[in-house]
């Protein structure tokens, strides 16, 4: 358990109104919040986040507290309820949005408009405030009422045409990395225009998008597609192996790890097989290596087999020659260089328990991150309408009757 | 016109390859003056493609078609960046260095861990001379602990990262992304950090140190993952295309050679109009898909009759009558097909800038709109390598012509057509 008491965050004092639900717009305020901002968490009464009730669940128990992703990405926030169909949404929205320096939402282009959240409706009650939309395809243009999902904005995207074998078809990047490329760059520009209007007194809209965020990344490998060749999938082979075949991925007595070689690597790479068939001249040559692969691969497979990846791993850095061991989750939670950097943090949550999450990306000097369990489900109305946004106590409990909160 | 954004604020750009330079790229597009460092002995490796000394000299020309066009995105990831060439292991090269610190506001670099240190150079020392500076260090494994000195490509990050053990085909080994997917990612994480910081110091006046170790950054990214491991005890393996909850969801074959549409049906009526949409309202009726778990059950079935419909579609119709429909699809588009999509064309993603060779090249601008401040565009392509020593070391620190002279003749600094070093 991390014990350090708070000093402050870097972004300690900044209000933030969150209303952002699934992976991008709440890794984009779980940042936020790991940063010292307070976060307030805006959810759709009844079931709030979508991401409540979808798994995987805390031992298969599909339960709204219970929810892994939720779990993990809406850590530091604090949690209020609002049934976004209620006549009173509106006006509540925008009372909260005075109280904040900025916005974070992702909301469906029908209920947005509904709801009439954007910098335009809220710049004379707030004009420094910023408005940070974040979409799949963006506010605006053909797509815009579009619906996403993390495999078609890897699609869209460009990503999914360069990733699996090639003669097969093309394979969604695992995990949701759209989304969470989203919630950075969201983070991003909403940061950007916070900085500008603490500068200037000038609040703004931001419109972010997933569809941009994820081109985005690929760099120069998308834009060589229109001034040289096109990208095609590689599978494994680009890796960079001290064959270039095969993938680069071997097998070990405990899974796969990727051998790949610093400018002469080769050399050191012998010395740790340490085998004399290896040892000789020819093989200096990689144009050599590539063509007796098969015969190198014979004599590297069995000692490959018979170690650990991360053994193989260790050894290897040890020499200074560059390697990549396939990890597992579990490989991630034991290991010790990351223990020792005390990168996951032990947090105790009421109804889920208790586990490790990952820690912060990143550390300021001298400053903590702020990791707190994620908040129950309308955990903190009463402080947040009544303590923060100053409501008062009976028309807070005429709002609770009425399920409006 | 170039982004206000950031405008009047000062970045030294000390990183190499593809991650920190994202950073620092960023930044520049949000008009910070961002100022990329080298030195003619260590030039940018995702640069120059330099793996020994033995590759130098390098002809000019040979320079400059390796800085417009070649190696992860150089062009891409350095517009708008001023080229500056000072050699930090010199004693003179550090004074300089130092009194650019006076008149900046963000470092970045990407080191392996303590080499500003051993250069002295590190934030204990710049920060007494610019304690409101923000200096940010990118070692792969952090600047502590047992892999410190371990050497991590994004290649090797994206194995030790968790990414490549979950992409693959259902029946299939790990495979790597088709991009250097840590990289860029790891770039943003500097960019948020940055930005924290910025907005930090422009409330308190306060400088700022951060360490982004690469490893770590890579793994917040599936911290979900992480946490079902911790909690569970187990964790979603390879599952190809499908969705680890929602069904059906795949990438289905199109008319034409390699040609691919993703569809996935995330609720019950999505199922339903995705049944009517493609001829087959019977499906719905159908027990063995009448709820999510009854369709991951037969999801094969499912994906050969969905082939069935696709197969006679071009991917674009194919998606545009799902859509339609309230159904999420999307076209698998190829790198251009993508960057030339009317979506990305009509939010003005795509720019062009003429070099000065005369060539015209595609940028892609900042993903954001902003609403009070021109859009960001593209302004002037990567720097060769000083190219910008004079406006540098001239305007902003004030050396005389013949004070450049004779740092560029002792080797202090260097530009592109400068004689490498002998080793």
């Amino acid at each position: 358990m991390n014990k350090k008491t708070h000093t402050s965050g870097p972004l300690t004092g900044v209000n933030v109104l969150d209303l952002t639900q699934g992976i991008a717009g709440p890794y984009c305020t779980k940042l936020l919040a790991g940063l010292g901002a307070n976060v307030i968490k805006v959810e759709a009464a009844p079931n709030g986040d979508s991401t409540r009730s979808l798994g995987p669940y805390v031992d298969g128990d599909a339960h709204l507290e219970k929810s892994i992703p939720f779990l993990y990405l809406n850590t530091g926030k604090r949690s209020s309820t609002l049934d976004l169909n209620s006549a009173e949404a509106p006006n509540l929205l925008r009372d909260l949005a005075a109280t904040v320096d900025l916005l974070v939402e992702d909301l469906d282009p029908k209920t947005r408009k509904q709801l009439e959240v954007s910098y335009d409706h809220y710049r004379e009650n707030c004009p420094s405030l910023v408005v940070a939309s974040v979409t799949h395809f963006g506010l605006t243009g053909p797509y815009a009422d579009y619906l996403g999902e993390e495999i078609v904005d890897q699609a869209l995207s460009g990503h999914m045409a360069i990733t699996g074998e090639p003669d097969r078809e093309p394979l969604r990047i695992g995990g949701d990395l759209s989304q969470y490329v989203t919630g950075q760059t969201a983070f991003v520009g909403a940061l950007m225009a916070l900085y500008h209007s603490m500068i200037t007194g000038e609040g703004q809209q931001v419109d972010c998008s997933a569809l941009e965020a994820s081109t985005d990344i690929l760099d120069g490998e998308a834009i060589l597609s229109l001034t040289q060749q096109p990208r095609v999938r590689w599978g494994n082979t680009t890796a960079d192996s001290f064959l270039r075949g095969r993938g680069g991925l071997y097998e070990t007595n405990d899974g796969w790890i990727a051998l790949g070689q610093v400018p002469g690597g080769w050399d050191m790479f012998v010395e740790m097989i340490d085998d004399d068939r290896l040892r000789v001249p020819e093989l200096a040559d990689r144009a050599t290596r590539i063509a007796r692969k098969d015969e190198i691969e014979s004599i590297v497979e069995p000692w490959l087999l018979a170690r650990s990846k991360i053994d193989i791993h260790e050894e290897s850095q040890r020499r200074r020659n560059v390697s990549g061991y396939v990890a597992l989750p579990e490989d991630i939670l034991s290991s010790r260089h990351l223990a020792e950097r005390e990168y996951f943090v032990d947090l105790d949550h009421p109804v889920a328990g208790s586990a490790p999450y990952a820690g912060a990306p990143y550390r300021f000097l001298g400053r903590d991150w702020y990791s707190e369990r994620a908040p129950l489900l309308g955990e903190h109305n009463r402080s947040i309408y009544v303590d923060h946004l100053g409501m008062s106590p009976a028309i807070y409990q005429q709002l609770l009757d009425s399920n409006v909160i | 016109m170039p982004s206000t954004m950031l405008s009047g604020l000062r970045v030294l750009d000390l990183s190499q390859v593809r991650a920190a330079p994202k950073t620092a790229r960023w930044l520049a597009d949000a008009g910070a003056e961002v100022i990329k460092l080298e030195s003619l002995k260590r030039p940018d490796r995702g640069q120059m493609k330099v793996s020994s000394a033995a590759d130098l000299p390098i002809p000019e020309q040979k320079q400059r078609e390796h800085n417009r066009t070649a190696g992860m995105g150089t062009d891409q990831l350095h517009r708008d960046k001023l080229g500056l060439s000072i050699d930090l292991t010199t004693d003179i090269g550090k004074e300089l260095f130092k009194r650019l610190i006076t008149i900046s506001d963000v470092v970045l670099e990407n080191f392996s861990a303590g080499v500003m240190d051993r250069l002295n150079l590190g934030y204990d020392t710049l920060s007494k001379i610019r304690p409101e500076l923000i200096m940010i260090s990118m070692p792969a494994f952090g600047s502590s602990g047992p892999y410190r000195d371990h050497v991590g490509y994004g290649w090797g990050l994206e194995h030790q990262g968790g990414i490549s053990a979950r992409t693959g085909y259902l029946d299939g080994p790990p495979l790597r992304t088709g991009t250097v997917t840590p990289d860029p990612l790891n770039g943003l994480h500097g960019a948020t950090a940055v930005m924290a910081a910025l907005v930090h110091r422009a409330q308190t006046g306060e400088g700022q140190f951060i360490e982004l170790a690469h490893w770590e950054s890579t793994l917040s990214l599936i911290g979900d993952w992480l946490l079902e491991q911790a909690f569970n005890d187990e964790s979603e393996a390879r599952i190809g295309n499908r969705h680890p909850i929602h069904a059906p969801q795949g990438c289905y074959r199109c008319i034409g050679n390699d040609e691919w549409v993703t569809i996935s049906v995330t609720n019950g009526n999505e199922w339903s109009a995705f049944c009517k949409t493609i001829g087959r309202p019977d499906l719905e009726a159908n027990e063995r898909f009448t709820n999510v778990s009854q369709r991951r059950a037969h999801h094969e079935e499912l994906d050969a009759i969905i082939s069935t419909w696709t197969s006679s579609r071009t991917k674009t119709e194919a998606m545009e009558i799902l859509q339609r429909a309230g159904v999420p699809a999307g076209a698998v588009l190829s790198n251009e097909e993508a960057l030339t999509q009317s979506q990305l064309t009509e939010r003005g993603f795509l720019t062009e800038v003429e070099h000065p060779d005369g060539v015209i090249h595609p940028y892609m601008n900042g993903p954001w709109k902003f609403s009070r401040v021109p859009p960001m565009s593209v302004e002037h392509p990567a720097p060769l390598l000083g190219e910008h020593n004079a406006y540098i070391l001239g305007d902003l620190l004030g050396l005389s012509e013949t004070e450049q002279r004779r740092l560029e003749t002792s080797g202090v600094t260097a530009n592109f057509s400068s004689k490498p070093p002998k080793e």
